[in-house]
């Protein structure tokens, strides 16, 4: 607080200017969204809500209005089915199984508005090549061929996926990892947490290494195009930090070891509309608030005539490996 | 046979006579400062021929052997009138008296050069002195808050300095200082731009239909021409506002050869800002020191050499600086045993220099040669440092860290024009110019050392990108022609190139306008004019930043281009009033603007990764209502124009591919400027502007983002269209007065109070517009700069 006459002044000049804005509430009539993400291999749920005026004099919650009388069918392959609601998911459901180049068309009927999509089912998936999972021990705390007596361990390595690129097409993609480390020797009056941080992602072709980490600035933005890959052998990584901690309760102590890590390394083939949703959303969220006054404001990308939101397609490919 | 040779003999001599023409050419000058005038017209009654000055205050004229009679006019000079028998080439330099009574002076300069009679349009020259009367921003005149005022031009937010010129972005203006291009014309973050108005000679704006020796920017040019200086007589003026003081000298070095002019400014708000900060680190137990503020100088200086009546040389220089600086010491814990402290230097400094050096020679009664040698600079240099230094009874340590960013353009250019007079009827103008430009797009600095007793460890580096160097050439040929009594037309073809990265890049861009007189003082005009631009500003579009960054194009960024056709009705109502309408279509390609998204902030990704190119238009119609002498004069302004983008190329694309309208998309823009002249002691005028507000984009709503992962409580802003948002109406009047009197003691000196209100009636426009929260309830909220701001001015002249 060295500054705060500096700060003080500086708000004062800046608030003294500062009023508010009478905002025409014909903007702000609420949008009906749809969402619905048709993976291979699962039935379609369907997500309903309506949109939140930001400036509204109603509402200061950010809290979604579910849409649950909704008229919603699906059209798969010429052949209607009509989704039933949920009201445990809040979804609604279909029984249809989602194939490969599945036809779908999503019509949505509620009181107040009509909203459709179509889009065909992406054709294939690719397969994973190749998983590995690199670790230098470079901070020499953790060798997983021993047992470790610690109140904290971490470790750094890159986790990789490797597979071909179909040559044909243009293919969109979106990388997953999710793994799981198994402990032992908790008690009740030791909670052991587990931290899984997810650093910078680098795609590279041919092992020679792109730096593409732009792409890949927040962690759920993992989803890219073949544009300049097309055909080659892709080899996706991430850098991951394992931190494994203990708190006690009380002054009792005992050992703590881990036993095993076993990752799921996923791998997504994505329909061009996911891909263009999923980038612009990521985006959107990245360049909204006071903070991103500079930024260019995102336009998230929709399918949906007469609403938003995203119908669109995927599949997924999962390789599990127990790396100790 | 014998009655032949006679019949042939006769016809030849007629046509030999009928032929003999005889060129008139020399200077138009102001007869007490011999300073040159620029667009002064003359005419010759008996032939009703006649010309304008060039920027040079150079004229020809070619007539039939025969009597004449010229008349030599211009804004605020009594006319001059010379007789004689034209049997020879003639060098003539004419010299006009100043003339107070304006009301009673024939003008025809004004029409001569852009108005009814002139086949050049899409052009205003406003008068020095409109722009001193105008109301002063801050205590300061401003050449370019004064051209925001004129119909088809722009300006940026509230208070800037900025140019948006029929539907271009602020990069697509060539600002010209004596010929040579000035980058950044920004003081104050664009609240005061970089041309002084006492240094300044003449304003010439040029929105389109440019002649053929104008290139290098699509939308405008502002030809800035800086006084030469008093051949005969010393002169100065001191002024002394709120924020900022300035003087001007001007006088012979050698009477009737050599002059001089030189103004300079500074604010002195950092000064006036010290006590406050001293009585802050009074009062503060932490602070030690503390030292911080802001400030702005700039110099213009000027020589002009008269070698003869055919050769003259001149030197321009001009230099400028923004400073911004803070220097901070704490005290952060002191005991007998141990104590700390801290130092934080801060300093950001950004400005340009511009040197020419100009050689005007007569070659002979029809040629006229300027060639000119120019160098234009701009710099951004900030450093911040810090240091810390730790003592105890055993130990000293001391830690020094400083980072640095320098970037800055630098154009060295060499250009060679000829002006050509074959015959009346035609005037060419043809030369080339070749630059070399070094662009340095930015360089970090990094130094970091620690002292621990006798042991340093010190790290001192700089990194960043490379300079780029680039080539750029334009050769161009225009003609000036009558045909007939009614038609007048300039013809032009502009050929540029640019070598950059080992590519070549080249245009070749015509230019065309005409006039048909319908009347004498009754014209139509048309114009068509194909620019190309080669370097773009990577720039925030809503506020003026020193880091704005000069670029070359670049291997992926094409060179923007526009083609742009006019058309209007001209009408000179007896050198009383001059009316103009003007509609206009321009078709914009390869123009640049940020994806979603992108932030000039941020620099994690090189710049063309950050921006994409797709094209736009925008078309209008402009009225200008303008008299330039008497005792009132003034403008109304009005524009109704639409402003349009579209990026829609694949990878590209911009609300998904749709049209949208520009930020500075103003539907409407009036603005009424008026000044009258009460009495010699007093002066008064006032200026009220309308327009359209600003767009921008803002999200209205929010929802729910698709459950791909489990994120199922995500949110999304909703924006239905780019720009969907129109800032508030943006109105303000301003007012001001000037008091003159005569210096009971020192008759010489004349003496000059001068009251300024901004925004008279205190509207709150908006300078930024952001959502904030009251009482919990999210809202939109606008920043407001600048109230109601009354100034005085005291300035002193002999």
């Amino acid at each position: 607080m060295k500054y705060k006459h500096f700060v003080f002044l500086l708000f004062f000049l800046l608030t003294s200017c500062v009023t508010e804005v009478e905002f025409e509430a014909k903007d702000t009539e609420p949008q009906l969204v749809v969402n619905a993400i048709a993976e291979v291999g699962q039935p379609l749920n369907v997500s309903l809500t309506y949109s939140t005026p930001i400036f509204s004099n109603k509402t200061n919650e950010y809290g979604y209005t579910i849409i649950k009388d909704a008229e919603v069918t699906l059209t798969i392959n010429g052949y209607s089915e009509q989704l039933s609601y949920n009201s445990f998911s809040r979804q609604y459901e279909s029984t249809h199984i989602i194939q490969y180049s599945d036809s779908l068309n999503l019509t949505v009927i509620t009181r107040q508005k009509t909203a459709s999509a179509s889009i065909r089912v992406i054709d294939e998936a690719v397969t994973i090549d190749k998983t590995d999972f690199i670790t230098d021990n470079r901070l020499g705390v953790f060798d997983y061929t021993e047992e470790h007596i610690v109140n904290y361990w971490y470790m750094y390595a890159t986790l990789g996926i490797t597979f071909s690129d179909p040559s044909d097409k243009n293919n969109y993609y979106l990388a997953d990892y999710s793994g799981n480390l198994y402990t032992t020797g908790t008690n009740d009056t030791i909670k052991t947490t587990v931290e899984w941080f997810n650093f910078e992602q680098g795609l590279s072709e041919n092992s020679s290494e792109l730096d593409l980490s732009d792409n890949f600035s927040s962690t759920d933005n993992r989803v890219f195009a073949d544009d300049i890959y097309n055909g080659k052998t892709i080899r996706i990584t991430k850098d991951a930090y394992f931190f494994v901690y203990r708190t006690y309760s009380d002054e009792k102590d005992s050992q703590m070891t881990v036993d095993s890590l076993i990752i799921d390394y996923s791998l997504y083939n994505i329909d061009r509309q996911l891909y263009l949703y999923l980038q612009t959303a990521n985006s959107n969220q990245l360049s909204s608030g006071f903070l991103n006054l500079f930024a260019e404001p995102v336009q998230v990308y929709t399918n949906i005539e007469g609403g938003m939101g995203i119908f669109a397609s995927m599949a997924r490919t999962t390789k599990r490996e127990r790396i100790f | 046979m014998k009655r032949l040779s006679i019949i042939t003999s006769f016809l030849f001599i007629t046509h030999i006579l009928f032929a003999q023409q005889h060129t008139i050419n020399g200077y138009i000058v102001d007869r007490q400062t011999g300073e040159p005038l620029i667009g002064a017209a003359i005419l010759d009654k008996t032939t009703n021929h006649g010309t304008v000055t060039n920027a040079y205050g150079f004229y020809t004229l070619t007539l039939p052997q025969d009597s004449i009679n010229l008349q030599c006019s211009y804004v605020g000079y009594s006319t001059a009138y010379h007789s004689f028998f034209l049997n020879q080439d003639t060098l003539l330099t004419v010299s006009l008296e100043t003339n107070t009574e304006l009301q009673e002076v024939t003008v025809t300069a004004a029409h001569k050069q852009f108005g009814a009679e002139a086949a050049q349009m899409s052009a205003v020259s406003v008068p020095v002195t409109q722009i001193k009367l105008m109301p002063a921003f801050l205590g300061e005149t401003d050449v370019i808050k004064t051209l925001q005022l004129l119909p088809g031009v722009q300006g940026g937010t509230e208070g800037s300095a900025g140019m948006y010129v029929r539907g271009g972005g602020p990069d697509e203006n060539l600002l010209l200082l004596d010929g040579v291009p000035v980058y950044n014309i920004n003081h104050a973050l664009g609240f005061f731009s970089v041309f002084d108005a006492d240094a300044i000679k003449n304003v010439t704006l040029y929105k389109g239909s440019f002649p053929a020796h104008f290139g290098g920017r699509l939308s405008s040019v502002v030809d800035v021409r800086l006084n030469d200086g008093n051949m005969y007589k010393f002169k100065g003026k001191a002024s002394i506002g709120l924020i900022s003081s300035k003087f001007h000298l001007e006088g012979p070095l050698w009477k009737g050869h050599t002059s001089f002019s030189i103004s300079g400014r500074r604010t002195y708000y950092d000064i006036l800002l010290q006590p406050i900060l001293a009585s802050l680190s009074a009062t503060n137990a932490d602070l030690k020191r503390l030292n911080a503020g802001y400030y702005f100088w700039d110099v213009n200086a000027k020589i002009s050499h008269k070698f003869s009546d055919k050769d003259k040389l001149f030197a321009t220089f001009y230099m400028g600086d923004d400073v911004v600086y803070a220097n901070i010491k704490t005290r952060d814990y002191n005991s007998n045993d141990f104590s700390a402290e801290e130092r934080l230097n801060l300093r950001m400094q950004w400005g340009n220099i511009v040197a020419a050096l100009r050689w005007n020679h007569i070659v002979n009664s029809q040629l006229f040669l300027n060639t000119s040698v120019n160098y234009t600079q701009y710099r951004y240099n900030t450093k911040v440092g810090m240091e810390a230094i730790y003592k105890n009874k055993v130990s000293n340590e001391n830690q020094q860290f400083s980072v640095g960013y320098n970037s800055g353009i630098h154009d060295v250019t060499g250009k060679a024009e000829l002006d050509y007079t074959p015959s009346p009827n035609h005037n060419l103008r043809f030369g080339t110019t070749y630059t070399f430009h070094i662009y340095r797009p930015g360089v970090q600095s990094l130094m970091t050392k620690m002292v621990m007793d006798e042991t340093t460890e010190k790290i001192d580096t700089t990194f960043g990108d490379l300079p780029i160097n680039a080539h750029e050439t334009a050769l161009y040929a225009e003609d000036e022609m009558t045909l007939g009594q009614y038609v007048k037309m300039n013809a032009g073809l502009h050929y540029s190139t640019m070598t950059v990265d080992g590519k070549f890049y080249h245009s070749l861009q015509p230019r065309l306008s005409g006039r048909i007189k319908l009347y004498d003082d009754l014209s139509v005009k048309a114009g068509y004019a194909y620019m190309t631009q080669y370097i773009h500003l990577l720039s925030n579009n809503n506020v003026s930043l020193p880091s704005d960054l000069w670029v070359p194009i670049a291997k992926q960024i094409k060179p923007m281009k526009t083609h742009q056709v006019s058309l209007g009705i001209f009408y000179d109502l007896r050198d009383w009033v001059s009316f103009s309408v003007e509609g206009y279509y321009k078709a914009m390609d390869n123009l640049l603007e940020y994806k979603d998204g992108a932030s000039f902030l941020s620099s994690s990704s090189a710049w063309t990764e950050k921006v994409c190119q797709g094209k736009g238009w925008s078309y209008g119609v402009e009225l200008l209502v303008q008299r330039s002498i008497g005792n009132t004069t003034g403008w109304i302004g009005y524009t109704w124009s639409r402003t349009m983008r579209q990026f829609d190329r694949e990878g590209q694309m911009l609300n998904q591919g749709r049209p949208f309208p520009a930020k500075y998309d103003r539907i409407h823009d009036l603005s009424i400027t008026v000044s009258h002249r009460f009495a010699s002691w007093l002066d008064v005028s006032a200026s009220w502007v309308f327009s359209t507000g600003n767009c921008a984009t803002l999200a209205t709503q929010q929802y729910m983002q698709a459950d791909v992962f489990g994120d199922i409580y995500t949110s999304l802003d909703y924006i239905e269209e780019r720009n969907n948002f129109r800032f508030e109406n943006y109105h303000r009047l301003d007012l001001a007065a000037n008091f003159h009197y005569d210096g009971k003691r020192v008759p010489q000196i004349n003496h000059t109070w001068s009251i300024s209100v901004y925004n008279v009636y205190n509207q709150k426009n908006p300078f930024l517009m952001y959502p904030g929260y009251n009482n919990g309830q999210q809202v939109l909220q606008k920043l407001t700069l600048f109230p109601v701001m009354p100034t005085v001015t005291y300035s002193l002249s002999f």
